[in-house]
């Protein structure tokens, strides 16, 4: 899947609300969106504006065949570092972080 | 927004399992990562599995920011008693009062937070010999988004401690005020503090 297909299914996800976010050994506070401290819409707004270069892709570290997309792009001059996963229907989120 | 009740499913990896589980949304205690605090009864997702809170659903970010927010609302540091003497001096230079002076650093905290560019240099205060000198006062910051707005400072600026922040924004204020004044900012200020007095 090309960035264009993901990128159109993470905003997808983020419209509808199909969204979680990974917690492992209690609530990561350095994500952002699952702390509420950036909303769904700002999130909307940096995931938009990021171009093809900005994106990568890899396994997850866990379960190989799943794909784990990172997007790293500037913002209205900070840089944002965004990662997660599709498991439908929702994208799942493992980082949200400057 | 897509909502989720207790007892609900979804599907996500779950690490200590190595597989994709199914996990069943209930109410748990959890706490942060960084131990600072628990959020009590959230909605989570609990793998079937083996039990552990795997995720969270979006529509507890409210109550995890509530909870962090509860705890970090104050930003408490030490400084040098002239430190306070320059926000006390620019307060009233500003047509304020002592009291506009936590307004005066708020103000800074978002400034430096949220617009491009303006947190440049800022490390550069803490080499003044302005910046030296023993703590003996105290600065007590309250607001919503001090401690977020903090973590921004803290993550662009690349000064670890909130007590360097919290002096590097003082002698920011005295310098836009004081040392090279900034009409277009004091301007601005004296605005704030003639709706605050």
């Amino acid at each position: 899947m090309g960035f264009k297909d993901v990128k159109r299914q993470v905003l997808a996800c983020l419209k509808s609300g199909n969204v979680l976010h990974v917690q492992r050994n209690g609530i990561n506070v350095k994500n952002l969106l699952a702390t509420g401290q950036i909303s769904i819409s700002e999130v909307t707004n940096i995931i938009s504006q990021a171009r093809g270069n900005e994106y990568e892709s890899s396994q997850h570290h866990v379960i190989n065949e799943l794909d784990v997309h990172i997007v790293k792009t500037s913002y209205q001059g900070k840089g944002w570092y965004i990662k997660w996963y599709f498991v439908e229907p929702n994208s799942v989120f493992i980082s949200v972080h400057l | 927004m897509k909502i989720f009740k207790v007892g609900d499913t979804q599907q996500a990896v779950c690490e200590s399992c190595k597989s994709i589980e199914n996990a069943t949304f209930a109410l748990r205690d959890v706490p942060f990562s960084d131990g600072s605090g628990i959020v009590k009864k959230v909605l989570v997702g609990v793998c079937n599995k083996c039990d552990e809170v795997i995720f969270t659903p979006h529509q507890s970010a409210p109550a995890i920011k509530k909870q962090l927010d509860s705890q970090r609302k104050s930003v408490e540091t030490r400084v040098p008693a002239h430190m306070v003497d320059i926000l006390n001096l620019a307060s009233v230079e500003l047509g304020g009062n002592t009291e506009f002076s936590s307004v005066l650093m708020k103000y800074y905290f978002h400034l430096l937070s949220h617009e491009e560019g303006k947190i440049k240099g800022l490390n550069k205060f803490l080499e003044s010999d302005l910046a030296k000198g023993r703590s003996q006062k105290r600065i007590s910051l309250k607001g919503s988004h001090i401690f977020s707005e903090l973590n921004m400072i803290k993550e662009q600026s690349h000064i670890e401690s909130t007590t360097d922040v919290v002096k590097a924004i003082v002698l920011k204020i005295n310098d836009d005020v004081f040392v090279r004044p900034k009409q277009k900012v004091i301007k601005d200020l004296k605005g704030f503090a003639a709706a605050f007095s």
